[in-house]
């Protein structure tokens, strides 16, 4: 798109998470307004894991984060198994966030660093139960265990005392010790050493599996992206590009952005042909003040009148592909 | 006393390329500054020579080396927000070094200013001379810093991640527009990264590093394709592509780079090594060659060659955990690859001291 449209919604039953016309804005100077998110909508099956691409500032944490009512959007609906989150407040919207949970991306300021790291895994347990102590330790013992820390040596330390690899782990372990059933990702890797990246895509992929977790994986680098999801969005100054099964997004980008940022990606192979010509920098235009229609018009060679004028809305690739361009670089189904 | 770098020798030619890969931690940043004499404070031991053009830079005084940065070599540093003065604007900060150096006058520094950061493909030029580093974008950051760094036409220019910092579709035109600067003024390059994927099509040549040493040195194409060492092979494994179906599964490299302080003994990637044997945690291989005598490397079983099969096989029926988180990707912590290593250190310590 970067436009609107909600084509790619799908009707299955066991679609956990809903969102719809998703808008963020945040008070600028001036009486301005930061149009962080502007109109999303988006649905993740139970049991999928969902990632959400784009470059800093197209909004892909602030939907994520939208998701868990933090902030709450400025308008637009978020259904969690039928359930709207944004209609409910206090104590209600408290205790369904134990069934949300979230990783950061930085692991060691994540981490309080006066605390050991047993009382920090056990700090939601405080909170929610079970406050029997033994009960307590067990749980946490258990889910030290699942990310693989050894919980009798890691218990009685502080974060500082081990690597990024290690605390990034804690975290998991701490958003998982409430049992919840979707896991909200920002940039977990992205602080990591490439070694140690693996470690955490195959630890996350190892409690998907064992927990039955939904996940929402938020990155910006693609290879990471598509090594986990199932399905991408690709998002572009607040706006939805293309979203689509992850082994066709790649094959077949249909939004000329998503095929901006796969060719960008760069490639581990020295026999690939690395495309020179881009050397200039396109200007991000402002989200205090985004371009009428398409939001990458500014930026898109196929960009024509249209694109100015109409915001494209979600069209129809395939049955597991969609695309929100006028332009598409890939046949689309006729509305 | 860390030893961050330790006995790497390379060559580079005119108007090359070399990259120099490895995990934070392995001494690659503080190479490039070495050869730069950019590690400042007195604790710093330094050791060996850099023959730049047939002159050692070691042997330079302090005055010396101010009229070799930026004339005949310059850096560019990862993150554009700290090398950059915040308070000075971007005109000024290139003016500064074709005045000093070329001894210009303000006009032509001027002139020459705004002639290099059109080079560097910055527009309105002019009016952005102006302009403080927050007012621009990241990558318009780094392109000023690259300015700064060619300003004086050096004949080697060191990128120390020049685009860690900066976005996928930013990082592809800031790498384009280093090797069009590179061509253009035949300059030499020294390429730092973390990223296989950023040297891969871009470099002559590529340097890993593993815990200060050189592990394996070949030209680009043969280290892709006929990779020697364990550490390169797991590097290369371990990094998800975008070529691979989605839910590859991925080939961790266990355990945690050394400390520099008590290093491990024999091998230094001995502990997280899927092939180590019993002489890899003793006695520390030399860099070698085997039959392209451009291809260096530092291993006792090296990938490709039959002992090195055979090694991975018996550590594989000996369940040995970084073997298995090659194999299957098995999540393995830190502490257990450590408690193997120092059980396997030990034996073969004893096994040495029998004899």
């Amino acid at each position: 798109m970067a436009g609107t449209g909600k084509a790619h919604l799908r009707d299955g039953g066991d679609t956990i998470l809903r969102v719809e016309d998703l808008v963020v804005e945040f008070p600028a100077p001036g009486g301005q307004k930061v149009h962080a998110v502007s109109g999303i909508s988006l649905d993740v099956a139970e049991g999928e894991t969902l990632g959400l691409v784009g470059e800093s500032g197209c909004g892909k944490s602030t939907t994520a984060k939208a998701m868990i009512q933090l902030p709450p959007p400025t308008s637009g609906t978020i259904d969690f198994k039928g359930r709207s989150l944004t209609n409910i407040k206090g104590e209600e919207l408290r205790q369904t966030r134990t069934d949300l949970q979230m990783i950061f991306q930085d692991p060691i300021s994540s981490l309080n660093p006066r605390r050991k790291v047993g009382d920090v895994v056990a700090e939601p347990l405080n909170v929610w139960g079970p406050h029997d102590i033994d009960e307590q330790e067990a749980r946490v013992n258990a889910m030290l265990e699942a990310v693989g820390i050894d919980a009798a040596v890691a218990r009685d330390k502080h974060a500082h005392e081990f690597s990024g690899g290690q605390c990034q782990r804690i975290s998991i372990a701490r958003a998982l010790v409430l049992e919840p059933q979707v896991i909200i990702c920002d940039e977990p890797v992205s602080a990591l050493d490439v070694s140690v990246q693996a470690q955490i895509l195959n630890l996350l992929e190892d409690l998907k599996e064992r927990y039955n977790l939904t996940l929402v994986f938020i990155a910006h680098d693609l290879a990471v992206v598509k090594n986990i999801s199932d399905r991408v969005a690709v998002m572009y100054l607040g706006k939805l590009c293309e979203v689509a099964e992850s082994n066709t997004m790649f094959a077949n980008p249909a939004h000329p952005y998503t095929s901006l940022l796969v060719g960008s990606s760069p490639i581990p192979d020295p026999n690939v042909e690395i495309d020179e010509s881009m050397v200039e920098e396109t200007e991000l235009p402002s989200p205090l003040n985004p371009p009428s229609g398409c939001r990458f018009r500014t930026r898109c060679d196929r960009a024509s009148e249209l694109c100015e004028r109409v915001e494209p809305t979600m069209r129809k690739v395939t049955d597991d592909h969609y695309v929100a361009c006028h332009f598409p670089l890939v046949d689309v189904e006729d509305d | 006393m860390v030893k961050a770098v330790d006995g790497v020798s390379f060559r580079l030619k005119r108007g090359q390329t070399i990259g120099i890969v490895g995990e934070s931690g392995s001494g690659k940043t503080v190479l490039s500054r070495s050869i730069m004499r950019l590690n400042l404070g007195g604790n710093v031991h330094t050791s060996g020579s850099v023959h730049f053009e047939g002159r050692d830079i070691l042997g330079l005084s302090p005055k010396q080396m101010q009229s070799t940065w930026g004339l005949e070599m310059a850096m560019v540093f990862q993150d554009p927000m700290t090398s950059l003065n915040p308070v000075v604007r971007i005109g000024r900060q290139v003016t500064e070094h074709v005045r000093k150096h070329l001894g210009l006058s303000k006009s032509e520094a001027r002139a020459t200013a705004v002639e290099l950061l059109k080079s560097v493909r910055i527009p309105e030029a002019d009016t952005r001379f102006e302009a403080y580093p927050h007012e621009l974008s990241g990558g318009m950051r780094q392109r000023v810093s690259i300015a700064i760094a060619l300003a004086c036409g050096p004949k080697i220019l060191f990128a120390d991640e020049p685009t860690t910092a900066l976005d996928v579709t930013v990082q592809h035109q800031i790498l384009n527009l280093l090797g069009l600067q590179r061509k253009e003024r035949d300059m030499a390059m020294v390429l730092v990264t973390h990223d296989l994927g950023v040297v891969a099509g871009r470099t002559d040549e590529i340097a890993v590093m593993y815990a200060g040493k050189v592990v394996e040195h070949a030209s680009t194409t043969t280290l892709f394709e006929e990779m020697r060492h364990p550490y390169t092979e797991a590097l290369l494994r371990s990094i998800p592509k975008t070529t691979e179906r989605s839910h590859t599964r991925l080939a961790a490299i266990a355990g945690r780079p050394p400390d520099l302080i008590n290093p491990p003994t024999g091998c230094k990637f001995s502990p997280r090594c899927p092939y180590a044997q019993e002489k890899c945690f003793t006695e520390e291989p030399p860099l070698v060659t085997d039959g392209d005598a451009d291809h260096e490397f530092a291993c006792w079983f090296p990938v490709g060659s039959p002992e090195n099969k055979e090694a991975y096989e018996k550590n594989l029926a000996a369940e040995l955990p970084q073997t298995l988180a090659v194999a299957e990707g098995r999540v393995v912590d830190e502490s257990v690859i450590e408690a193997v290593a120092a059980k396997a250190a030990a034996a073969a310590a004893a096994a040495a001291g029998d004899n």
